[in-house]
């Protein structure tokens, strides 16, 4: 029964968890590992679940098994929060876009707390209420850090060439 | 010109480009579903010691004879010849090479193991200084054999749809880690060749995926401004990037620092433009450099009340090896967390 209940879930979730953790750690392979050991803790925990929002729940344990990787597995690279990472997929670099990647880009290279507050409202589009839950931040803290996230973006995008109306 | 008046919208087409396949998702079901089992049949036994114990012992009387078997088999594996060292690989073997022609110059009928991916490329492995009763299970890189001296050097030529050798690549455990040597094409530069040596502490992701992945290294012209000297006085980030800098890749460098040897110290002195402290991992961010590109330090615990926005913070950076020559090197440290500021803090 547990089971059946998280391959529903896989199959409604598994493309925002893997995209989060892609997006966060700016891995293929390791974003998939996320991906499946959320599941699985998830099954392994599914006596802490709570009905109301399975979705906050999942991502509340990737981002956890994100941290977890980002504080472990990373001894060389800790200094430079911002360094990008070193490999990349061939079909990375040939079927995307130059404004996606850029996008893309420049998003991994802001330093974590804005990526986060990014992602999950801008791109996952969840509620403040729910990304202040995932970050187990305040509200105050997700709007505000969020208008800092979406200027140091901006300006990350003003260095790659882009332009804007009005500042 | 582009711009970002429609900033949110073009984040919400990230999703689009940058999605799971079906293929790898079903694949990562299928072994969620194994793994749930497995852990289901876990618990049970917990349950249920006496039954287990049964069917342990059951399974034991089952499994000597295979047991038997596979020590068997264990003893008929292809090795590499040991005569056949690392040096030879790099010398002797070339990207084009079909499998017969490899087999031959290797002296071998057969590799160790024939690795297919899903996408339908074999890989050719061989195994050299296995120890004895040590089976590999890895199907690529035994990096955990190779740390603990149970595989003495792997070797991996994966083959393209001619059957021509598309890369080469050799790890071998030397007393200071491991050198690892790749020779691949690459659009950037036709050919190039990374040795890079990984001890116990600094294990690297790029082994766990050398099959799909390229790495990245600098161009040949940026190799040869290497210019070795000892730095004795503090740079901004701005300096030290400006030094580390690419232009014809358009990357910043950081895993060779060319004007560093191993064993130098990179002084920094910056001012500190904020301070965050991330309660859930227990570090703090520090954010320095030029205000157009900042860049986030972080460090172990709280620093919050020690210090200000605006203060000027001088830091040094050990400079560590990276390949097996010493030539390639980059900063780093030896702690498995976040390092503390003490550690690299400068009166």
């Amino acid at each position: 029964m547990d089971k059946q209940r998280v391959n529903q879930w896989y199959d409604e979730y598994s493309q925002d968890i893997y995209q989060y953790a892609l997006y966060l750690l700016r891995h293929e392979e390791l974003a998939k590992d996320i991906l499946q050991d959320t599941f699985l803790k998830a099954y392994k925990n599914i006596h802490q679940y709570k009905e109301e929002n399975t979705k906050g729940w999942l991502f509340t344990i990737a981002r956890n098994l994100c941290l977890d990787h980002i504080r472990k597995k990373h001894p060389i690279n800790y200094m430079m929060d911002t360094v990008p990472h070193s490999s990349r997929t061939p079909e990375q670099s040939l079927h995307t876009s130059e404004t996606v990647k850029e996008l893309y880009a420049a998003l991994g290279n802001l330093k974590r707390s804005y990526r986060e507050v990014i992602i999950l409202r801008k791109i996952k589009e969840f509620s403040v209420t729910e990304t202040a839950m995932i970050l187990n931040w305040n509200e105050a803290k997700v709007r505000t850090t969020l208008s800092r996230a979406i200027q140091a973006l901006k300006k990350r995008l003003e260095m790659e060439g882009y332009e804007h109306e009005t500042l | 010109m582009k711009h970002y008046d429609e900033l949110d919208e073009q984040l919400k087409e990230l999703d689009e480009h940058y999605k799971l396949n079906e293929t790898d998702q079903e694949q990562i079901l299928v072994q969620l579903n194994e793994k749930m089992d497995l852990n289901n049949s876990e618990k049970k036994s917990h349950w249920k010691p006496l039954v287990a114990t049964g069917f342990a012992i059951i399974l034991l009387i089952v499994m000597i004879p295979l047991f038997i078997q596979n020590s068997t088999n264990e003893a008929s594996v292809t090795v590499l010849p040991e005569s056949f060292d690392y040096q030879s690989v790099k010398w002797e073997l070339e990207l084009g090479m079909t499998p017969s022609e490899i087999l031959e110059i290797i002296g071998l009928s057969e590799p160790s193991e024939i690795i297919e991916s899903d996408q339908g490329f074999v890989t050719y492995r061989f195994d050299q200084g296995i120890a004895d009763g040590y089976v590999i299970e890895e199907d690529y890189v035994d990096i955990d054999g190779l740390i603990n001296e149970k595989v003495g050097m792997q070797v991996f030529i994966r083959f393209d749809e001619n059957d021509e050798a598309k890369y080469i690549s050799a790890l071998d455990k030397i007393d200071a880690g491991i050198n690892h040597y790749h020779l691949s094409e690459n659009p950037g530069a036709p050919e190039f060749i990374t040795e890079q040596t990984i001890s116990d502490q600094h294990e690297h992701i790029q082994f766990f995926h050398i099959e799909d992945y390229v790495f990245e290294v600098p161009s040949l012209s940026f190799l040869q401004q290497y210019d070795p000297h000892f730095k004795e006085q503090f740079v901004s980030m701005e300096q030290f990037n400006a030094e580390q800098y690419d232009e014809i890749y358009d990357f910043l460098a950081w895993s060779v620092l060319k004007h560093y040897r191993a064993g130098d110290q990179i002084l920094i002195e910056e001012t500190i433009h904020s301070l965050e402290y991330e309660s859930n991992g227990d570090f703090t961010y520090i954010e320095v450099g030029p205000i157009e590109d900042t860049q986030f330090w972080a460090f172990n615990g709280d620093l919050t009340d020690r210090f200000t926005v605006g203060e000027t913070l001088r830091v040094k950076l050990d400079v560590i090896p990276f390949s097996a020559d010493g030539l390639y090197v980059k900063f780093g440290s030896s702690v498995d967390d976040f390092p503390n500021i003490d550690d690299h803090l400068v009166d």
